[in-house]
């Protein structure tokens, strides 16, 4: 499925040399990536290894100790999240950031009133609201509080409420957890279908099926730094990547494993 | 009450009764409010066997687990541990007796330190704090380095391995595990069923949930099939695995 | 030397006791989750329990000790968990404030009807030992001091021991952290909850049966206030450090005794010395940030569906004309009453605004309310509406330096830094600037043509047809993107901000909204009452304020409306029947301790009615179901 021959598009995230510590802790360490338009970006790497704290970094929730972060070629150095935003980031939260007391379809309608209200290039909300609950098929639960559905499609709602913003960016924040099989195929669908619209989307995953099935090009996080990237076969077949991530069975690669790929 | 009348007969008369199972939902009804969402469970999990619920999204697997865990009154039907009819037991009361739940989501206490998370397990776990850590330490490192962390500043992950380790260290007699592999990379989740075969060998009775039926399949002895509230088939992994994806592809009511 | 020595010594011993009456506020909320602002009431009724034990029926000293300290506050204590508390875990920061705002009021109330007033001068608490003491370098320090520093160290080092060694002391935090996965992993949650507030109670006990007898005749009032002063050093140790509360206390003794010593008499500062503790509340607030981590998801608050424009368009025409008829009906005080039940209705509908939508706690809105009064007063002569929009603009402008400051904070944080703001204006400003000595300002009534507002009649129906106006304001907000916008920002601030919203903006403009319509409720109450006296914005009404609100149910318009009739009722029924107005307190209190358990307030009750009703008649109304919710993949 994924679009082997699709010419990329320009650089929308340039992130340079970032990194993050807690105390003693070193979350990143000089993390370079960039996500390019017009496809889906994986970014993978054990349990801990900072890719969390990378998206807070990009959104401006969590300030770097060093490096840079780049919007299309804007510098985003030190401006506040909401800016970021207007300048058409949006992400989901690995723990839920679902608008609890609304409904389905009012979490969307805040996203694209939120949209209205700083761009103005912004649709009517309701026609936007309506358009994405059909796209991610939460049609039949548009109208119930979202504090008392399951976490899988709450996860959906927090995607559709980034879409509503109608973003250059993507940040997707292991939006498959919490899925069935179904529709984590339906998710993966509609990844690609949003690149092939022109969007860059940065996609966290543990679901490595899905990430190296929709991935243009694969990043690979462990212990704060890129330790490989590439296109997916590249980095399936990379030893260090098995060693650290994928463990030894390589989920569905049918190469003889080399030393193909590239190191970071 | 018609409800322990009925465990009676199923347990009084004496007679060549094979020991009852550790867990048996017969008819069990639940709902949120006014929301009914178990439509009469029926299942059974035989004594040292790994049975894994499957299901899609939203079909009430965490509810069963709810149900049975204590945390949640059921509206009609019975569970029984071991023989045992719990309805209406409280959490606490089945964790201390051997039942341990590890939720869905995050079962960790944001604001404790890792350390102390794992001190909290010497309630229902025999061992003491040391050798609790030790064993935890032993089989998820990255704990060990992390001791004196708030469990809430540590990533996904690392938060679900502090939830695994109680179940590792409190030895229970039926361990409720629901969606176990949710975030976390495949190196971990191999090596969180492997621990979980392992303690099935050393005769833990285990009910997991799971939606990405794969891993789970390898390791369980039964699983069963759950939509819309109703199990609807209950089997052999492979029998099931073929159910599902019929099921899946053909859309099931 | 030796006097800075005295003042030092004193200071310290002050400090002591805020030390530990604050260590008890830190244990429960450590362990629940909840502050407890009936702690002060609680040693204060400890202290008259051990003086009416010790001193009116003559029972030994230590007898009477164990009694109150280490029998009848804990149990107390672990009743009220039983009782109240319990359902409140995990509700509403403003339910849990006003739920033991409700049981400070209520033991007041007990404390009035039990140990009159009118008799205070004559009740007196020897110290320990007394007249026994030590010679400190050039002071003498007597014995009650020392016991009280000694229980102060033993207790602090106690705890301390307890929390970081003992498996319980563990336990305890657990349990607020997430009470499900306590009692998954085994532990008793309810008793380790009921264990924590006997022992918060206990300190209060023992804090107060220490300071009683350093303040001379015992006063219900004097030794409530300065045990809740404790909030300030708790806050300093951030609600769960017990070394810095410790410390945080021993701080604000000292400041205070130094300021009593050192301030110029009669200067602004001195008058002002009183606010010390709350300033340093605030800018501990404001420096020291803290977040509690939490896990999984929050749920969002329940929010009762707003009628349509059409509805409460309808309804205010309706609610406009009763009280045309009401206002025929009615006279003299009555008529009084119920105007000032509608004025102070505006105010309510400020708080439904900023806490109902936008689930921000103010604890301080009457102050907004009182430089409205004070606007209104001075730029408001005859009437003039220009009075009024002053009334309005001061209070906002007034409301967003407060939300300038307070931002960042949230929930309870956020809530008690209003409250010291509102405290320190208490001093600074409302005891200053409402005539000498408070004797009052003259406020007169707005004026608007074509109705004679100067008549009591006329002036009710301005009320009405203001607080019908804006109640059709706030409704029609609620329905629309800014009440969307408002709940988003309660549920989750994170989320709004990467989507593109300034928060910090949103939170100042619905503070100063709120404020600013707190503001014209002051310009109103003023008209109303001719003479406001600083007594009537104290912040102690503010506390009373948001627990009316939640009474009413706070995110209600119809909410507010009913408490305000019921409060323009009261007095009426008071006049009627005498021997209400001494259990007034009592009943006030008693209905916001029911609040634990209904923590929707009337409002709520007559929406359960209706809905009920509604089924009972046939309608499918809310029954959901939810088979054949197919998801994602269903149209695949
Ligand atoms: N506030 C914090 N204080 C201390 N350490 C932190 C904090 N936030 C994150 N960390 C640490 O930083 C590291 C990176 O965390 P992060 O959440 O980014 O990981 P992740 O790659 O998203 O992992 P996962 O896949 O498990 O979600 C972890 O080891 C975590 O413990
Ligand atoms: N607290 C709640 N209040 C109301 N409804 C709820 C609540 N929790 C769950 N539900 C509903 O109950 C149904 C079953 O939910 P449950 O969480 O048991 O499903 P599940 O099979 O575990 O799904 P998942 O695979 O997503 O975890 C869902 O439709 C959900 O909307
Ligand atoms: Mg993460
Ligand atoms: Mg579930």
């Amino acid at each position: 499925m994924r679009a082997e021959g699709n010419p990329q598009g320009g650089v929308v995230l340039a992130v340079a040399e970032v990194s993050v510590s807690f105390g003693g802790i070193r979350a990143l360490h000089q993390v370079s990536l960039e996500a390019r338009a017009g496809g889906v970006t994986g970014l993978i790497g054990p349990n801990g290894a900072g890719k969390t704290t990378l998206f807070n970094v990009i959104t401006g929730l969590e300030k770097p100790t060093q490096g840079r972060v780049g919007l299309g070629g804007t510098d985003l150095s030190g401006m506040p999240p909401h800016r970021r935003a207007r300048l058409g980031m949006a992400r989901t939260f690995q723990r839920l950031e679902v608008f609890g007391s609304l409904s389905v379809r009012d979490n969307i309608l805040t996203g694209a009133e939120f949209h209205r209200s700083w761009s103005r290039h912004a649709d009517d909300p309701g026609s936007v609201t309506e358009e994405i609950l059909d796209r991610i098929g939460l049609r039949a639960v548009a109208d119930l509080r979202v504090d008392a559905i399951p976490t899988g499609m709450a996860r959906l709602v927090e995607l559709g409420r980034a879409l509503a913003t109608r973003p250059r960016l993507l940040l997707l924040d292991e939006p498959g957890s919490g899925l069935d099989e179904n529709e984590s195929e339906e998710l993966g669908r509609l990844l690609v279908d949003l690149g092939e619209a022109g969007m860059a989307v940065l996609l966290v995953e543990h679901d490595v099926d899905l990430v190296m099935r929709i991935s243009e090009r694969v990043f690979v996080l462990d212990f704060g730094r890129i330790i490989a990237s590439g296109s997916s076969s590249e980095v399936q077949a990379n030893p260090d990547v098995r060693a650290a991530y994928l463990g030894t069975q390589p989920a569905d690669v049918d190469d003889p494993s080399g030393p193909g790929g590239g190191g970071a | 009450m018609t409800t322990t009348a009925s465990i009676r007969t199923r347990t009084g008369p004496a007679g060549n009764i094979p020991p009852a199972p550790a867990l048996e939902l017969i008819e069990l009804r639940a709902a949120y409010g006014r929301i009914e969402v178990l439509h009469g469970v029926n299942l059974t999990v035989p004594t040292g066997t790994v049975v894994a619920l499957l299901g899609p999204n939203g079909a009430g697997k965490t509810t069963t687990l709810n149900v049975i865990g204590g945390a949640l009154e059921p509206r009609s039907g019975c569970v029984h541990v071991a023989g045992v009819h719990v309805n209406g037991a409280s959490p606490d009361g089945l964790a201390r007796a051997g039942v341990c739940r590890i939720p869905e989501g995050r079962g960790i206490f944001p604001n404790l330190t890792v350390a102390e998370n794992l001190r909290m397990c010497t309630y229902s776990a025999a061992l003491s704090v040391a050798e609790i850590e030790e064993q935890s330490f032993a089989r998820f490192p990255r704990l060990g380095e992390r001791r004196g962390q708030l469990a809430g500043t540590m990533s996904g992950g690392e938060q679900q391995m502090l939830a695994m380790a109680r179940a590792l260290v409190s030895r229970p007699g039926l361990l409720l595990l629901d969606e176990i592999s949710m975030g976390l990379a495949p190196l971990i989740v191999s090596e969180l069923y492997s621990l979980v075969g392992a303690m099935a060998q050393d005769g833990v009775t285990v009910l997991l949930t799971e939606q990405f039926a794969e891993m789970a399949m390898e390791i369980c002895d039964f699983a069963a099939v759950m939509i819309h509230g109703r199990i609807m088939h209950v089997g052999q992994p492979q029998d099931v695995a073929g159910y599902m994806s019929e099921a899946y592809l053909g859309g099931v009511e | 030397m030796s006097e800075f020595l005295t003042y030092t010594i004193i200071g310290l011993v002050t400090g002591c006791i805020y030390a530990l009456t604050a260590s008890g506020l830190v244990v429960t909320y450590m362990t629940t989750g909840i502050l407890n602002f009936g702690h002060g009431a609680v040693s204060m009724v400890a202290a008259f329990a051990y003086w009416q034990l010790t001193v009116e029926w003559h029972v030994p000293v230590l007898v009477a000790l164990v009694l109150v300290v280490l029998i009848g506050a804990p149990v107390f204590g672990a009743l009220l968990e039983r009782l109240l508390m319990r359902p409140l875990q995990g509700k509403p920061v403003e339910l849990q404030v006003v739920v033991t705002v409700g049981l400070l009021i209520f033991l007041l109330g007990l404390a009035n009807l039990a140990w009159s007033p009118a008799a205070s001068a004559t009740r007196t608490l020897p110290r320990f030992f007394s007249g026994h003491s030590l010679k400190l370098a050039s002071v003498f320090v007597d014995y009650h001091s020392i016991v009280v520093v000694a229980v102060a160290v033993a207790v602090a080092v106690g705890l301390r021991f307890f929390f970081s060694v003992s498996r319980t002391g563990v336990a305890m935090r657990a349990v607020v952290d997430n009470p499900d996965l306590a009692a998954m992993v085994g532990a008793r949650p309810y008793r380790i909850a009921q264990f924590s507030w006997a022992l918060g109670a206990a300190l209060a006990a023992l804090g107060g049966v220490l300071l009683a007898p350093l303040q001379g005749a015992l006063n219900i009032d004097l030794l409530t206030l300065t045990v809740i002063l404790a909030i300030v050093p708790a806050v300093i140790g951030r609600l769960r450090s017990l070394p810095l509360t410790v410390a945080g206390g021993l701080v604000i003794g000292l400041a205070v005794t130094y300021a009593v010593g050192y301030l110029p008499p009669n200067s602004f500062v001195a008058k002002a010395q009183t606010a010390i503790p709350m300033v340093i509340l605030f800018l501990a607030l404001v420096l020291l940030r803290q977040e509690r981590l939490r896990s999984g998801r929050v749920s969002g608050m329940t929010l009762a569906r707003a009628p349509s424009l059409a509805r409460s368009l309808q309804a205010g025409v309706l609610f406009i004309a009763a009280s045309v008829l009401v206002s025929e009906l009615l006279s003299g005080v009555n008529l009084a009453t119920a105007t000032r039940g509608v004025v102070l209705g505006i105010a309510f509908l400020s708080l439904v605004l900023l806490t109902g939508y936008a689930g921000q706690v103010s604890l301080g809105q009457m102050t907004f309310v009182g430089t409205g009064a004070y606007a209104m007063a001075h730029l408001g002569h005859h009437g003039s509406l220009v009075g009024a929009l002053a009334a309005m603009a001061v209070s906002g402008v007034l409301g967003a330096v407060v939300a300038v400051f307070a931002v960042r904070l949230r929930g309870l944080y956020l809530a008690l830094s209003t409250l010291a703001f509102a405290y320190a204006m208490d001093y600074i400003f409302f005891d200053q600037h409402f005539g000498p000595y408070g004797s009052g300002l003259a406020v007169d009534r707005l004026h608007v043509p074509g109705l004679d507002t100067t008549s009591d009649k006329g002036f009710f129906v301005l009320g009405a047809v203001i607080f019908a106006v804006a109640s059709i304001g706030l409704l029609a907000l609620r329905r629309g993107r800014y009440g969307r916008r408002l709940a988003a920002l309660n549920d989750s601030p994170q989320a709004c901000a990467t989507l593109g919203v300034n928060i910090a903006y949103t939170k100042l403009a619905v503070f100063s909204a709120s404020a600013a319509l707190a503001g014209l409720a002051g310009a109103l109450y003023g008209g109303q009452q001719h003479l406001v006296t600083s007594a009537d914005f104290q912040t102690f009404n503010s506390l009373v304020l948001l627990l009316l609100v939640l009474m009413g149910g706070k995110n209600l318009v119809s909410g507010a409306l009913a408490t305000a009739v019921l409060y323009a009722l009261f007095p009426v029924l008071q006049q009627h029947v005498p021997s209400l107005s001494n259990v007034q307190y009592v009943l006030v209190g008693l209905g916001a301790l029911t609040l634990g358990r209904y923590p929707d307030g009337l409002g709520g009750h007559m929406t359960r009615l209706r809905e009920l009703i509604a089924d009972r008649t046939g309608g499918q109304t809310a029954s959901l179901t939810l088979e054949g919710d197919r998801l994602v993949g269903a149209d695949g």
